[in-house]
């Protein structure tokens, strides 16, 4: 039939065109054509043709075409319901084929919520939606980078810069103190976590929608607290059967303005030079006799990496079965030497549909990704030993090679402090090899059926298979700081099998003017990882990776197994009543293996309400407002983002040697608490959706206020107890805020349009309580959460300047000029450590802003768009400026930070900010005080022109001659300037904790951290990289 | 017949399968299906519950005494506080502070050594506390508390000499309850005696056991020889003399000195209790790594790693009270040939790897007991002729009543070039009038920097962590003078 239309259509427009042949010179005459729908194709009846300025006007028959009257130089203007109205210059025309585009009001727009799908008219939560269009043709691996900006209440910050390394995201700032702050991820239904959603190929996913508050996340229930993202994979189209081809190309590097600024050699030795003569010590030899060498370390380490993409998609759909193959390969070195990841992924994803009433269908996406490092991975402790670090800390008197041609060390000329211990980057890159590869399987397997009209039944069956494989082999030919003085070899092997099952029942029903939509369901969810571990040392022979190659009495293995479980009911309704009064209420009981024999479930639920006022006359009448909604919700969700294990008191196993053997002893390890039971976040959400001028505007704002009761806090213990904490449910936080999107169509046009589009959400946290405890404890008192505050605020003395000459300083008697001065807090005439009463609150690490703009220029086949993003209102405790980059350890050091305007003498008092060198050792009467201090408080602002992409689209004139339906060709680059006044790599970088990633728990007593440094930097950090690239898609 | 055509004959089926799974689904899921058992961990609920576990749990607090004696932060505690160790001087200044008494009640490394040790006490209350509830030998079960109760007692004299008044932790801790108030360091005492009294009635005099693992936990007389000292330490002589004296000729003195620390040489004829140190499962001893130069490690061939800039090395104090001809100079000390500087190379296993050194450190041996049990006794010639047998190991003539200087004096150089750098010479110090101690320090520090230090008798101990005092909602107080 639809073959029989083909040769139709041909025919007709065969006649039109000699129609038009014949009337080309009429002043006025007659002109027809017909009017389809710009997306489907499809021939739309119905359809008003006006001649402008005329009471003229006809409508488009069954077959969608017309005939109408005009003058040969008037206008027609073209209205549809639903569509965008047209308005066409005859210009002498005859025939005019007319294409219609959807004007999609936000109101019509699908979503997918948690089980299910609702058009954004009916929703009552704040959920915000992310379509793959900026996602794809983007140089990433993973959509965690792509995401950010996009959408309001929602940060993500990249950590770690090099290729393969994962985002921390989360959503309304963080709401808990130990607990896990990542948001749920689905994807495709499934529940899992972060590294699935990594591992996607950015191109096979069709929208994100981010849940915010209670309604949307409480069925989700105990994972809601912290937000879900939502993951739909692309499906194929019905009546389309095609196949897609992209590949781009490109290149990485970390341009000049985001690296660090370092001093170079003449430079340094001035500095030391100063320092060792201002801390009264005899000034090295090596300093004396600088030969001159001044090596830029970050030109040695850091590179220019390719970056390619290839993706290749077929999919096809009848209205009884669909099918959507996809490949994905990307291969991304990084901008340091040996640093690369390659990702291979496929993805099948079938439907099949027998009956009108019953469907099947699976998806399956397994996926490899192979990462190369060439140092210690970030939690082996880096601070000495990553060729990033070495790019930063090698001193720069030190050349890349002796006069033998062989690598160059600082030992050559003994460089005091451990910046003389250092390797040499070149050297450590061929002698430290990393591997990593991650394999990932995540399946969800469904059957549907509709047992009577509106009821229907869903089950579904996942498996998720995760397997990580590490493999670390390092070959030294001598000792290098923090790095193992003889051959070592580990390998790590860890696999994770999870599965879920599903049943829901869902009832639609519409009585007159009363809309229902029901879901139950009962779902069950497992888990279970085990690791492996061996390790040897001072291998027989170079290359293999064997460890039976190794001194069998340093081979050492160990293992660990994990294990939860959670089972669920759930339920909600979604009523409204004449389409503009909404309610949605929400319900879901949960239990989870990882609490308390006394507390493990638990039930969480929501309730929301909306209004759309455009649907009340007296809004309806306003032309200027085209769509209104005031929606509110309250619920509560909740949090089990703790280890496994944790409520139970455990020891863990310790070797002690007696007489010439080894036998067991134990360790304690979590003191346990059997009442553990879940973390309960309270959400309120007032939100409103406005549209103007036709849909052209389009602003949503949304007030929130979470607050988190039952805190699964890591209540630090006094140390004497044996226990550096324990996990209690105590103490309440809030994160209140608003969240503000605004899109607009600035200039419309067939030819023209500019898009704008900008978000900013603001975030104020309050610890409420804390349990009766006064402040918490973190990196050995550096961070503190104190009630009233936010968390994780930095505790160190206040350096108030520098002491010039003829200062009086009672509380530093001994202080000389060019020294630190610090305030004595406690006004005692003594000047303290962090520690003691001098210490106050010197900074938080806390985003009171982070914001999003977006601009997309189109003018006829070329599209300009550009996305940036960017944070405020937060700090960092430094510990790259102040603790590893200072004269104390003899390394490079931040030109900015303590080179310039430093204090020199009296003539040269510098910029009152910056001590003179060494100052930090010998700060008069407050030694070592300078280390834990407002000066090492870096502020992590910034702005970052995060993407711009021109494309083209080849015209189809072009492309339907070689049969291809669609073609596209863009240039992007990523991460294309930052405007900081961060010092020293990337604002972003945390440091890892000391101790371990652990939560809590006797068995870390070195520190009282709990492993979560929010408000410490990495040491030191890798810009992120540019990445250019071209590229080209097309489809057939 | 097609799938669709299945699903359109029996149009029942999809429901009723649908409701059947459901239930089924819903049925089996109850509460075993959340309780997931450990398998990674062992369940502190049930242990100790058995002779063997009890054993375990002992075995514990040994590998935690470990930690504490092979600590370079407590090495530097104990011996670079005082006149014989020094700080690199461009080492971390958190470091230096404890050797230049300008530490805060923030130090780190204070706050570690604490940690440290306040583990060991409670991996030790959770056997004397679990254990007499076990089941299996009765015997077993009473050996393990007692040497509980020694390492116990052991810890807490190291934590009473270090901070003073210290919480006196004697029970498993209530983390609901956690905090204890500081007790005064007399009572601290007391529980000490108390503790290493008991274990001494209950210790076996050694352990033949067939298997070679049973050597090297706490004796009868190890037992009795702390008792001695801790009676010394805090005065009372007389008890100090009846402890000892149970140890003489129990023991006996290694013919060369050198071989006490040599790789291999654990608890040997002179070893009475020592913290056991073997590099199997990276329970090496790593002090070297921070105490030797690179040089010298590259130089001996030596695997395990060195240092360019040793943390404590000895000060020129020591080296110079070293008498002419003493063998133990150069066991102690060796001078870096290519830095031409003086190490500290008491502790060196020339066959040592990465995992670290097969040396054990001793916590008491037999000369301690005698110029223990000589200071105790006071200037008599049983006294001195004890002191004579520890000289004429180190190749030096006998000394008496008629050698210059006082008793004290004569016990305390002995004490000094004898136990250099095995962690007790600041402990040997505290035994002196605060005076003599402050003016003694004074001095050497103020010879070490070139500039005027003053120690004053509020640095004779350290300051409580500052987290402990947070943490303890007002029990414990800091010392004075921080």
């Amino acid at each position: 039939m639809r073959k029989k239309y083909q040769t139709f259509k041909i025919l007709l427009m065969s006649c039109l065109c000699l129609a038009f042949a014949l009337i080309a010179n009429a002043q006025t005459g007659k002109i027809t054509g017909k009017v389809t729908d710009a997306q489907s194709g499809e021939s739309l009846p119905g359809v008003n043709v006006i001649v402008k300025g005329t009471t003229i006007g006809t409508a488009t028959d069954a077959n969608g075409t017309y005939t109408i009257e005009a003058a040969s130089d008037a206008v027609l203007v073209i209205t549809a319901i639903g569509y965008v109205t047209q308005e066409l210059e005859i210009s002498g025309r005859s025939i005019i084929d007319i294409s219609m585009a959807t004007d999609v009001s936000e109101l019509d727009e699908i979503v997918v919520v948690g089980y299910g799908t609702q058009e954004k008219r009916s929703l009552v939560g704040a959920v915000a939606k992310i379509s793959s269009e900026r996602i794809e043709g983007r140089p990433i691996s993973s959509a965690e980078q792509a995401i950010s900006g996009l959408t309001a209440g929602i940060n993500v910050s990249q950590p770690g810069a090099s290729p393969g390394d994962l985002a921390t995201i989360n959503i309304r700032g963080i709401g808990s103190i130990s607990a896990g702050y990542s948001p749920l991820f689905v994807i495709d239904g499934y529940p899992t976590d972060q590294r699935n959603f990594a591992a996607i190929n950015p191109r096979d996913i069709e929208s994100i929608e981010v849940l915010k508050d209670a309604s949307a996340t409480a069925i989700y229930g105990s994972r809601g607290a912290n937000g879900v993202i939502l993951v739909t994979t692309k499906t194929a189209k019905e009546g389309k059967s095609q196949i897609n081809f992209g590949v781009s190309t490109g290149v990485a590097s970390i341009p000049e303005s985001a690296r660090p600024k370092l001093l170079n050699g003449s430079e340094y030795v001035q500095f030391y030079k100063e320092s060792f003569a201002n801390r009264g010590q005899a000034i090295p030899d090596y300093l004396t006799n600088w030969d001159g060498t001044s090596t830029n370390w970050q030109d040695v380490v850091y590179r220019k990496g390719a970056f390619q993409d290839y993706n290749l998609s077929a999919s096809g759909a009848t209205d009884k079965a669909s099918y959507l193959i996809s490949g994905n390969y990307i291969d991304q070195q990084g901008t340091v030497i040996g640093e690369s990841q390659k990702k291979y992924s496929v993805r099948l994803k079938v439907d099949y549909r027998p009956t009108s009433k019953i469907s099947f269908g699976m998806v399956a996406a397994p996926n490899v990704t192979d990462i190369r490092r060439s140092s210690p991975a970030p939690e082996d402790g880096t601070d000495w030993a990553s060729l990033n670090s070495l790019a930063y800390l090698l001193p720069p008197i030190v050349p890349v090679r002796r006069s033998d041609g062989t690598y160059a060390l600082p030992a050559d000329q003994s460089i005091l402090g451990p910046a003389g211990q250092l390797a040499n980057p070149l050297e450590l890159a061929e002698q430290y090899k990393r591997k990593t590869q991650l394999f990932r399987l995540l399946t969800n397997s469904y059957a549907s059926v509709e047992i009577l009209k509106g009821l229907t039944f869903r089950t579904s069956i996942g498996l998720n298979f995760a397997s990580d494989k590490g493999q670390t082999l390092y070959t030294p030919t001598g000792p290098r700081f923090t790095l193992p003085n003889v051959s070592n070899l580990n390998l790590a092997q860890s696999q994770e099998i999870g599965w879920l099952s599903e049943t829901t029942l869902n009832y639609k029903k519409v009585i007159n003017e009363h809309s229902f939509d029901a879901i139950v369901g009962y779902t069950a969810q497992a888990n279970r990882e085990e690791s492996l571990n061996g390790n040897v040392s001072s291998l027989a022979v170079n290359g293999p990776t064997l460890l039976s190659l190794g001194d069998r009495t340093t081979l050492t293995a160990s293992n660990g197994i994990s294990e939860n479980t959670l089972v669920s009911a759930l339920g909600r309704l979604n009523y409204s009543f004449k389409g503009k009064y909404l309610l949605t209420a929400t319900v879901r009981q949960d239990g989870s293996s990882r609490f308390g024999a006394n507390n493990r479930s638990k039930t969480f639920g929501s309730i929301g309400a909306g209004w759309l006022l455009s649907e009340e006359g007296f809004i309806k009448n306003i032309d200027f407002i085209s769509s209104a909604k005031i929606r509110g919700s309250y619920g509560t969700t909740g949090s089990n983002g703790i280890p496994d294990f944790i409520a139970r008191p455990s020891l863990n196993p310790v070797d002690q040697a007696f007489g010439s053997g080894l036998v067991k002893g134990v360790f304690n390890g979590d003191p346990g608490n059997s009442n553990l039971t879940w973390e309960t976040s309270k959400k309120l959400d007032i939100g409103l959706d406005l549209s103007f001028m036709k849909n052209r505007i389009n602003l949503v704002f949304d007030y929130y206020n979470n607050e988190t009761t039952d805190l699964l806090l890591s209540r630090s213990l006094p140390l004497s107890s044996g226990f550096a904490g324990t996990l209690t449910n105590i103490g309440s936080m809030r994160n209140s805020g608003f969240e503000l999107t605004l899109n607009a169509n600035v200039v419309q046009s067939n030819d023209f349009s500019v898009t704008l589009g900008g978000n900013v959400t603001n975030n104020k946290q309050e610890v409420l309580s804390l349990g009766g405890a006064n402040e918490l404890f973190n990196f050995f008192g550096a961070l503190r959460t104190v009630v009233g505050g936010e968390l994780q605020q930095i505790r160190g003395t206040k350096a108030i300047g520098v002491v010039q000459a003829g200062d009086v300083l009672p509380a530093q008697p001994t202080a000389v000029p060019g020294d630190i001065k610090f305030e004595d807090f406690d006004g005692n005439g003594a000047i303290g450590d962090f520690l003691s009463k001098d210490g106050q609150l010197v900074g938080d690490p806390n985003l009171d802003w982070i914001y999003g703009l977006n601009a997309s220029i189109k003018y006829k086949n070329f599209e300009l768009f550009t996305l940036l993003q960017g944070q405020a209102g937060g700090s960092v405790y430094d510990f790259y400026v102040i603790q590893v980059g200072t004269d104390a350890q003899g390394v490079n050091l931040s030109k900015e930070f303590w080179y310039d305007g430093r204090y020199v003498s009296p003539s040269q008092p510098g910029d009152g900010k910056t001590p003179r060198a060494g100052a930090l050792l010998a700060t008069g009467g407050a030694a070592g005080v300078g280390f834990v201090s407002s000066l090492g408080v870096q502020k992590t602002d910034y702005l970052r022109i995060r993407n711009i992409t021109l494309s083209y689209n080849i015209p189809s004139v072009f492309s339907e001659k070689y049969r291809i339906r669609n073609a596209r060709l863009f240039t992007s680059v990523e991460n294309f300037y930052t405007f900081t006044k961060f010092i020293g790599g990337n604002p972003d970088a945390r440091r890892n904790s000391i101790g371990g990633p652990g939560l809590i728990g006797g068995s870390r007593l070195s520190g009282t951290s709990d492993g979560r440094e929010l408000a410490l930097t990495s040491v030191p950090s890798l810009p992120l990289p540019r990445t250019w690239t071209v590229g080209l898609t097309f489809s057939f | 017949m097609n799938l669709k055509n299945i699903f359109q004959t029996s149009r029942l089926t999809p429901e009723v399968f649908g409701l059947v799974l459901m239930i089924a689904l819903v049925t089996s899921c109850s509460e075993d299906f959340l309780d997931v058992v450990p398998q990674d961990r062992i369940d502190k609920t049930t242990f100790y519950s058995t002779a063997g576990e009890v054993i375990i749990g002992v075995n514990g607090v040994y590998a935690s005494l470990r930690s504490d004696y092979g600590n370079l932060n407590l090495f530097t505690m104990r011996e670079a506080r005082s006149d014989n160790g020094q700080l690199n001087p461009n080492g971390q200044s958190e470091q230096i502070s404890l050797d230049s008494f300008n530490e805060t009640p923030g130090n780190l490394l204070v706050l570690d050594g604490w940690t440290n040790m306040y583990r060991t006490i409670s991996l030790a209350n959770a056997v004397i506390q679990n254990g007499p509830n076990a089941t299996g030998d009765p015997a077993l079960i009473a050996r393990a508390i007692a040497e509980a109760k020694f390492l116990r007692g052991l810890t807490y004299f190291q934590l009473v000499r270090l901070w003073g008044q210290v919480p006196l932790r004697t029970s498993i801790t209530d983390v609901e309850n956690a905090a204890v108030a500081s007790s005064p360091a007399a009572d601290v005492y007391n529980q000490i005696v108390k503790d290493v009294t008991e274990a001494s009635a209950a210790l076996p005099d050694s352990y033949t056991g067939g298997a070679t693992k049973e050597v090297g936990r706490a004796t009868k007389f190890a037992a009795l020889a702390l008792l001695g000292k801790v009676e010394l330490q805090r005065g009372n002589k007389t008890a100090a003399v009846t402890a000892l004296n149970q140890v003489i000729g129990k023991y006996s003195l290694m013919a060369n000195y050198a071989d006490i620390h040599k790789a291999g040489n654990d608890n040997k004829a002179e070893s009475i209790f020592e913290a056991n140190f073997n590099p199997s499962n990276q329970t090496g001893m790593g002090l070297p790594a921070n105490l030797v130069y690179q040089s010298e490690m590259t130089r001996l061939g030596v695997k395990a790693n060195g240092t360019t800039a040793p943390a404590v090395i000895p000060t020129n104090d020591l080296i110079s009270s070293y008498e002419v001809g003493d063998l133990r100079k150069n066991a102690t000390i060796t001078t870096s040939v290519a830095e031409n500087k003086p190490y500290v190379s008491k502790y060196l296993d020339l066959a040592a790897a990465a995992q670290g050194h097969d040396i054990n450190l001793v916590v008491i041996r037999y000369a301690d007991v005698l110029l223990s049990l000589a200071e105790a006794l006071g200037e008599t010639p049983t006294a001195y002729g004890y002191i004579n047998q520890v000289r004429a190991r180190a190749g030096l003539g006998t000394i008496d009543g008629t050698t210059p200087g006082t008793f004290i004096d004569k016990v305390m150089k002995e004490r000094r070039v004898e136990f250099a750098f095995e962690q007790s010479r600041w402990f040997d110090l505290l035994r002196l009038p605060a005076a003599q101690v402050t003016a003694l320090m004074s001095a050497q520090l103020t010879a070490q920097q070139g500039v005027t230090v003053i120690v004053s008798a509020n640095d004779l101990l350290f300051p409580i962590p500052q987290p402990e005092i947070d943490l303890a909602q007002g029990l414990v107080t800091q010392n004075p003078g921080y």
